[in-house]
């Protein structure tokens, strides 16, 4: 007997009983649309992480003094510590921080209200940080050495400081109020702010002002930096580049195990590695449901051989073989659990978007998820259906036809 | 010239529970082509059990039953398939068609299994349900169709492969007396055109319509005879 023939007797076999059809392809339907949606949530979360590592930086080391009670004066990092790394070899950028602000520092936009933060930066930050620059100019190594009084704002802030952004902003002065009094900055340029939660609500960020390391240091009164944010070149080994940089600084400061460096990327990969073993687990409980959504179909199945006992020994006596009789239940196993599979998927890419919306993740649909998810079903229908089918064919017709 | 159907000392037995049952003790019967044969008996006699051996639906305990020539006693499952499909048409005492099926497609199901392509199965299908006086019937389903026009839609079925022989198992059981005359007329027709059958019946008016009675009694041949005084379609006698 011809597949396609096989195929179409099945339709019309399996939809032949609708309500029966539909209840018994809710377990599958379910199973797939709950992976589809954890799935999808948890690629988006994925996502979500990885966008705001990106405009936090990666691929950067930062350097800090660890968090302990017997830091000395002399362990404290300072400009000196930026000159001796700038000519490493294998270090691409380098950048020194030194950040100033929130809850101590006022913007004087227009209202007055925003809190802020001045961070002084080299000139290696802009790519260290991953910023665009949308108008004018980022500080140079003139502004460093002079002390200017420039600095860099995102778009975000000028749009609250101007209510503008575009050329006009650049050479207009921006004011931040502190203890010791009002500053005054002149914007040079604006850079393009990629944090998706601080576009989203400006407001309840502090805004961040970059301005020379070397003018906000002595404005506030510091001998002493933040950080250092390091980055390496392409081909480096990054965990020689740590113990270079960590025994250069051991060297020159005489000190033991006073400094740390952060690596983002290690970061991002172990907080996505926490992440999709959660996924997986979420995702392994949902496929258990899928499970019970299969046994659901071989325990259906196991019903249709029985009452289609007489039809199965008519089929046999005019001439069907014990396997067409197994393909033609096979078949229909599969066209249940594929249809409920194309349903899930249906409803679970529906459910993602849904779900997304509620906890404010932005779902993101895998082929794999997709293609994985009707194959599974399908893969499910054969699993489940070969008893049932084998049960069928193997049926004594004489027996068969004698069934009421 | 080879019989068409050859039995050699057939015997069947059955296991009912701890009871063997002997339900043919030897047979022996030969079938010609062309030969128009009814099976009587009782039941407990072996006819059925005969029927089903002949229809190679079962398998004979021991013996030798050779279908045109070919012993298919040793067939295993896929070729006594083989066998009901081409050389074999069956015909019910319940009409045994499928409830969802129209005529037409109950009628394409024995080609189904056979590979004819679909054009060619659509044309024999009709032809075959013209046969049987059903050309205006074609996509009624069971149901909407009388119980003699149900086993004509059968007879079609049987008759749709070109089988060896028409096995008939009580072709008339569940009919009326008008159906019956019927439906024993177009088997005479059949026949007349070349058709073997052999029909199990137990009513002695319908084998009057053949041609040769063999009558089993106890799993074994009591008599075989020739009919006298055979009755034609179309010629019976008002009673």
């Amino acid at each position: 007997m011809n597949i396609m023939e096989c195929v179409k007797n099945a339709f019309q076999n399996v939809f032949s009983n609708k309500s029966r059809t539909i209840l018994t392809m809710l377990g599958i339907i379910i199973g797939i649309s709950s992976v589809i949606i954890i799935v999808a949530i948890g690629n988006g979360s994925q996502a979500a992480i990885e966008e705001e590592f990106e405009s936090f930086g990666t691929g950067s080391f930062t350097v800090t003094l660890v968090g302990s009670t017997d830091i000395e004066t002399r362990d404290l990092l300072t400009m000196d510590d930026y000159y001796l790394l700038e000519d490493v070899d294998g270090i691409d950028a380098i950048s020194p921080t030194y950040t100033y602000g929130s809850a101590f520092l006022k913007l004087m936009d227009p209202q007055e209200t925003n809190i802020a933060t001045v961070t002084g930066v080299t000139p290696d930050y802009e790519s260290l940080n991953n910023d665009t620059l949308l108008f004018g100019r980022y500080l140079s190594n003139n502004d460093v050495n002079l002390n200017t009084k420039n600095c860099v704002i995102y778009d975000t802030t000028a749009r609250k400081v101007f209510g503008t952004v575009g050329e006009e902003v650049l050479g207009q002065q921006i004011s931040l109020k502190s203890w010791k009094g009002t500053s005054k900055y002149t914007v040079i340029g604006i850079l393009e702010n990629t944090n998706t939660s601080q576009i989203e609500n400006p407001d309840e960020y502090p805004d961040t002002i970059y301005a020379p390391i070397t003018t906000v240091m002595r404005n506030y009164y510091s001998d002493t930096i933040s950080n250092l944010i390091i980055g390496v070149s392409q081909d480096a080994d990054t965990e020689e580049m740590k113990n270079v940089i960590l025994s250069e600084l051991e060297a020159f400061h005489g000190n033991e195990d006073k400094y740390y460096i952060m690596d983002t990327t290690d970061m991002m990969d172990s907080i996505n590695s926490i992440l999709s073993y959660v996924t997986l687990f979420i995702g392994f409980v949902a496929a258990i449901s899928l499970l019970v959504g299969g046994i659901g179909v071989m325990n259906i199945m196991m019903v249709t051989v029985t009452e289609r006992t007489r039809e199965i020994g008519i089929r046999k006596a005019i001439g069907a073989k014990n396997k067409d009789i197994r393909l033609q239940f096979l078949v229909e196993a599969v066209i249940l659990t594929g249809c409920g599979g194309l349903l899930g998927l249906a409803i679970g890419w529906g459910g993602s978007y849904l779900v997304g919306n509620l906890v404010g993740i932005t779902p993101v649909m895998s082929m794999t998820a997709v293609v994985g998810a009707v194959g599974v079903s399908m893969g499910i229908g054969i699993l489940f259906g070969v008893s049932p089918a084998n049960k069928a064919a193997q049926l004594d017709p004489i027996e068969a036809l004698r069934y009421e | 010239m080879l019989p068409l159907l050859q039995l050699e000392n057939i015997k069947k037995q059955y296991r009912q529970g701890t009871l063997e049952v002997m339900a043919l003790k030897g047979i022996n019967l030969s079938v010609e082509e062309g030969e128009f044969v009814s099976i009587m008996g009782t039941s407990g006699s072996g006819k059925s059990t005969m029927m089903n051996i002949l229809g190679c639906l079962d398998r004979p305990t021991s013996g030798y039953y050779r279908l045109e020539g070919v012993n298919v006693s040793s067939f295993d499952d896929s070729q006594l398939a083989v066998v009901r499909n081409q050389k074999i048409g069956f015909v019910f005492q319940s009409f045994n068609l499928l409830p969802k099926l129209s005529a037409l497609e109950n009628v394409e199901l024995p080609m189904v299994y056979a590979g004819v392509p679909r054009r060619e199965r659509d044309e024999r299908a009709r032809a075959a349900l013209e046969k049987v006086g059903l050309g205006k019937r074609l996509h009624h389903k069971p149901n909407e169709l009388s119980g003699g026009q149900r086993q004509r839609v059968a007879i079609a079925r049987a008759l749709v492969n070109h089988p060896s022989i028409i096995m008939a198992d009580e072709p008339t059981g569940n009919l009326d007396s008008k159906s019956t005359i019927e439906i024993m007329g177009i088997f005479q027709q059949l026949n007349e055109e070349g058709t073997t059958v052999v029909m199990v019946t137990h009513e002695p008016d319908v084998a009057q319509y053949t041609k040769r009675i063999v009558v089993f009694q106890d799993g074994e041949i009591r008599s075989d005879h020739p009919i006298e005084n055979r009755v034609i379609f179309g010629e019976e006698a008002i009673s």
